[in-house]
């Protein structure tokens, strides 16, 4: 993916905000929404992007957590309008998470240590089952 | 930056572009604000970030699959959609939304690294939630153990203890996208 094709996803950009108004407004980005029907990573998510990347280094992308977005086409809508729409969608949530990718790392490492301590601080309490068998 | 245009056709629009949600990012995870929460809202509907209090166990499936409860949690964090919190007259389709336990830094015998890593939102499956009030101390949210709580416990039992100015929430938004779509390093 070049720096120009990446900024051309990041242009598409629109997240929300809840407003305090008489009717329900979205809060969640379309990433998260895309996420959470089987997108994990970014560069995985786009097939083209992905492709050029996993090439370049000789190996084969794994497409198998690649799903469409779900795009429900409006009245009047064609085909092929639907399917700009679809690639708009998706475009958008991936360059959502590239920005949040880029712009908040993590530590694995720490990741790890954090995960222990939080277990630990557990670690005397049994699971009390709630349904007795 | 251009304001955002109201009048676009969409269903809503967007609060901020693409360019201050990278500056927002970058600028709150850099250091914690000194303003995380904002000082009054009279709004009682909980939204997505909010902080409530509700002593309650922490319900998992345990190994062997059965339902069970381990940890006993005073606060919660909010990361419902605030839309689906606030949704009026269809009860019915959205009857539970989402929500963490928060527990005390100081029980989790964190390092001095590792709360530094916490402060600068580098881990991944946490968040960390600076102190509310004077009387309560530093927590962290864990994204781990995400529990349903049905719509009426989350208005009628749950109290608001703080709610969190916009450049925390967006904060928290990217956040819960990196859990989700975090970079697995396959291509690094």
């Amino acid at each position: 993916m070049t720096s120009s094709d990446l900024l051309e996803m990041e242009e598409s950009v629109g997240i929300t905000r809840k407003t305090r108004t008489t009717r329900a407004a979205p809060v969640a980005a379309p990433a998260i929404i895309i996420a959470m029907f089987g997108i994990v990573t970014p560069t995985a998510a786009n097939p083209s992007a992905a492709m050029k990347v996993a090439a370049s280094r000789g190996q084969t992308p794994d497409f198998r957590l690649v799903r469409e977005p779900r795009v429900t086409r409006s009245p009047g809508m064609s085909a092929g309008d639907e399917e700009t729409r679809a690639t708009k969608v998706l475009d958008e949530a991936l360059s959502f998470a590239e920005i949040v990718s880029r712009a908040l790392p993590f530590d694995e490492e720490m990741d790890l240590l954090a995960e222990r301590a939080l277990r630990r601080s557990s670690m005397g309490q049994v699971p009390r089952k709630l349904i007795a068998k | 930056m251009s304001a955002p245009d109201v009048n676009e056709k969409r269903p809503w629009p967007p609060v901020y572009d693409e360019a201050t949600l990278k500056d927002t990012i970058r600028r709150v995870s850099e250091g914690l604000p000194k303003q995380f929460y904002v000082t009054t809202f009279d709004d009682p509907e909980p939204c997505q970030g909010d902080v409530l209090e509700l002593e309650a166990m922490v319900p998992v499936l345990d190994a062997d699959g059965d339902p069970a409860a381990v940890d006993n949690a005073r606060h919660w964090l909010v990361v419902a959609n605030s839309c689906d919190v606030s949704r009026t007259g269809d009860t019915d389709s959205v009857l539970y939304v989402p929500i963490v336990p928060l527990f005390p830094v100081t029980q989790l015998g964190f390092t001095a690294e590792l709360e530094q890593s916490a402060r600068a939102y580098r881990l991944s499956r946490m968040f960390y939630v600076p102190s509310w009030d004077d009387q309560i101390g530093h927590h962290v949210a864990d994204f781990t153990r995400f529990v349903s709580i049905h719509r009426i416990a989350l208005k009628q039992r749950a109290q608001i203890r703080a709610r969190m100015r916009l450049d925390s929430w967006v904060l928290l938004n990217a956040c819960l996208v990196r859990l989700l779509c975090r970079e697995d390093k396959r291509h690094a």
